[in-house]
């Protein structure tokens, strides 16, 4: 159990940051990973030796985040205080930074969840291309075709459509 | 010259660092007489560093205690205990339940009081009821009297008290 904490403590804070990137709320995406840690003591003999405990501990927080983000959808989104639009327009317009940022929140919100879950792992969490498609489940080429499409879609959102974006960005999202 | 055509892949690979030298090189050199995929590149890798940006402070905080390792082994080496307690207490219930029962029987208690007088009433009446001839019951010093009955006045008086 030693190795394990050795092995899993340093590995939290990148944990922290996709459950905050995935699901924003931060007691919520704590609660995430809790569960995956919990998950992963109780598991931690049936992981293969030879493979990376980084990838393993993402594709269990994954897994979760999905089984969780499914239960969300079907009881209806929940819409955050920072997410109305009040919130947004109180954002004065100087502040350049800050407008910037909801930009780009907004541009991530307005991805499909399958596009976003890869440019996340890719280019906040730096995954490799084999590392994502292993966390995710899918072929490597699916991951460079859907991480292509969420950053075209994302720049497309923020430099040519980003006054729209409020507007388009639904409240219920289908999960397929 | 035989080099693979530049595909959307590669631009996304040196983005992120992916490609091994050679290729890279290749990408680099294209990059230099196509200044629209460079602006595209260059796009692309402000877009990632946006979102590492926005994310980075999540880092820098301290993680919560609840999510601290050492607490959550903790957490979950503690249910076994009260586990076994429970299997214990339980188990010296049943003991002492069926050692209670076993013993109810043999120590079965001893009448006093109220209980010791009804159970002596009892035997003097399956001793001496079905007694009819008297023997038992009358001392010896009567038992010469008593032919000769009481006197008549006593039963008198008594028939008066009646």
């Amino acid at each position: 159990m030693s190795d394990m904490v050795r092995l899993v403590e340093p590995l939290i804070p990148a944990l922290r940051r996709y459950a905050r990137a995935l699901l924003r709320d931060p007691a919520d995406a704590d609660d995430l990973v809790q569960d995956c840690l919990e998950r992963a003591v109780s598991r931690w003999h049936q992981r293969r030796s030879d493979g990376d405990t980084r990838t393993w501990l993402t594709a269990i927080l994954h897994n979760l985040a999905v089984s969780q983000m499914r239960r969300r959808a079907r009881r209806g989104a929940h819409m955050s205080v920072e997410d109305a639009p009040e919130a947004s327009l109180a954002v004065a317009p100087s502040q350049d930074g800050a407008l910037r940022h909801r930009d780009l929140m907004a541009a991530l919100d307005a991805l499909p969840d399958e596009q976003r879950n890869v440019l996340l792992l890719v280019t906040v969490e730096g995954l490799s291309y084999a590392e994502a498609a292993q966390v995710l489940a899918i072929p490597t080429g699916t991951v460079m075709s859907r991480l292509s499409r969420a950053r075209d879609r994302m720049i497309r959102l923020m430099d040519g459509e980003g006054v729209t974006v409020p507007a388009k960005r639904p409240l219920l999202r289908r999960v397929k | 010259m035989t080099a693979r055509p530049i595909n959307e892949d590669d631009l996304h690979a040196l983005v992120d660092d992916r490609l091994d030298p050679a290729r890279g090189a290749e990408v680099e050199a294209y990059l230099a007489c196509n200044p629209d995929a460079r602006a595209r590149v260059e796009r692309l890798r402000i877009l990632g560093r946006d979102l590492r940006s926005a994310f980075a402070p999540v880092l820098a905080e301290p993680v919560p205690a609840r999510l601290n390792l050492a607490h959550i082994l903790k957490a979950r080496r503690r249910p076994r205990r009260p586990a076994w307690q429970a299997t214990a207490a339980a188990m010296l219930l049943t003991l002492g339940g069926l050692g209670g029962w076993a013993l109810h029987g043999a120590l079965a208690p001893v009448p006093a009081g109220v209980d010791a007088l009804a159970q002596e009433a009892g035997a003097s009446f399956a001793v001496y009821a079905p007694d009819r001839s008297g023997r038992l019951n009358s001392p010896p010093a009567t038992a010469t009297r008593s032919p000769a009955g009481s006197p008549p006045g006593s039963r008198a008086r008594s028939r008066c008290r009646i």
